[in-house]
């Protein structure tokens, strides 16, 4: 079912960011930013849909994720384990299986036809649910799926990321004012403290990336991106 | 509203793909309350929803952002002439020119 050790937050933390490193999931560049949903210009991007290929890295990451949640959220707190669409989905499925419980996934809007449905899979009325997806950058995606879960007659108070940005100070406490804790493994600071200690990226690529990472929307405004957030992420 | 103010809901939310799904929903607003111009608002619309779809969870260098809002902006650009046509049968031949080039757009995937 699930494996019963618990290795220590920052021992996870280092060995997952060496991990999204080994199989080049982390993409540095900061001479072409990369242009993300909420228009913020970034030197950084981080591909966490390619650990589904990698089955010894996957089985490893989702042991650490049952771990953490049940360490974070308790081992009697779920009677459900959602997936958001569409990277979320995988890691739903085997988190699921780790723990023994049902699992369903949720569209990012409804089918639009039929029986409109937006979560499919079947989720009792009372159900405790916990979000999964693959990273989380300001929350605004979880919230929606949070709604569409909640509109459905689930509850939910924990969700989960493989991968934290950690960028915006107030994503967890975004999260929070929505009724949820968000539990996850590693975030970029951890991808650029063993990226420093094993020189995997030169010094100037790094000290371009802790800049980004000092202040997102300052970086983001002189790179041609946006300097505020929006007050409401759809 | 213009037709030529989406242009500036995308520019001032940085080109991304929620600047396009803003986009989409202004144009579906549009074809309610202005149905004379329901056909350019809907070939925005369409536009507009094939970039979230391409880009939504991928990677999306800003060059190819910038260059995919050039691409929009033609479309605008365009659309925006054809509103002040008079002449419908020009109006229309713009209508079919603007379907034809979105429609044979080739959006890239962006190398990581």
């Amino acid at each position: 079912m699930f494996s019963n050790t618990y290795p220590d937050r920052a021992v996870v933390a280092e060995m997952v960011a060496k991990m999204l490193v080994e199989i080049k999931a982390v993409h540095f560049r900061s001479d072409k930013p990369y242009t993300f949903t909420s228009g913020l210009a970034s030197p950084v991007y981080i591909d966490c849909r390619k650990l589904i290929s990698y089955p010894r890295i996957r089985s490893a990451i989702m042991d650490f994720a049952v771990g953490t949640i049940q360490r974070g959220a308790g081992f009697e707190q779920f009677d459900s384990v959602a997936g958001g669409e569409t990277a979320g989905i995988p890691f739903a499925a085997w988190i699921s299986e780790r723990m023994g419980l049902p699992m369903q996934y949720i569209r990012k809007k409804p089918k639009g036809f039929g029986r409109d449905a937006q979560i499919e899979g079947d989720m009792p009325e009372g159900s405790r649910v916990i979000l999964v997806e693959d990273l989380t950058t300001d929350g605004g995606s979880k919230i929606k799926f949070a709604e569409a879960i909640r509109s459905a007659g689930g509850t939910i108070d924990h969700t989960f990321a493989v991968f934290y940005y950690d960028i915006f100070k107030d994503a967890p406490e975004r999260l929070k004012a929505h009724g949820m804790t968000l539990h996850y493994l590693a975030t970029w600071w951890d991808v650029l403290a063993v990226s420093r200690k094993n020189k995997y990226f030169d010094e100037k690529t790094l000290s371009d990336v802790e800049a980004f990472l000092n202040a997102p929307l300052e970086w983001s405004s002189r790179n041609g991106g946006i300097s505020e957030l929006p007050q409401k992420s759809s | 509203m213009r037709i030529s103010d989406l242009l500036d809901i995308i520019e001032n939310q940085g080109k991304g793909v929620r600047s396009y799904i803003e986009c989409a929903r202004i144009c579906q607003e549009r074809i309610n309350e202005k149905p004379e111009d329901a056909a350019s608002y809907y070939l925005l619309k369409i536009a507009a929803n094939r970039f979230v779809d391409a880009y939504d969870d991928q990677p999306l260098l800003s060059n190819l952002a910038d260059s995919e809002f050039l691409n929009f902006k033609n479309y605008v650009d365009q659309l925006h002439a054809a509103e002040q046509e008079s002449d419908p049968a020009m109006k229309l031949s713009t209508l079919n020119r603007v379907a034809a080039e979105i429609a044979n757009h080739k959006l890239l995937r962006s190398a990581v």
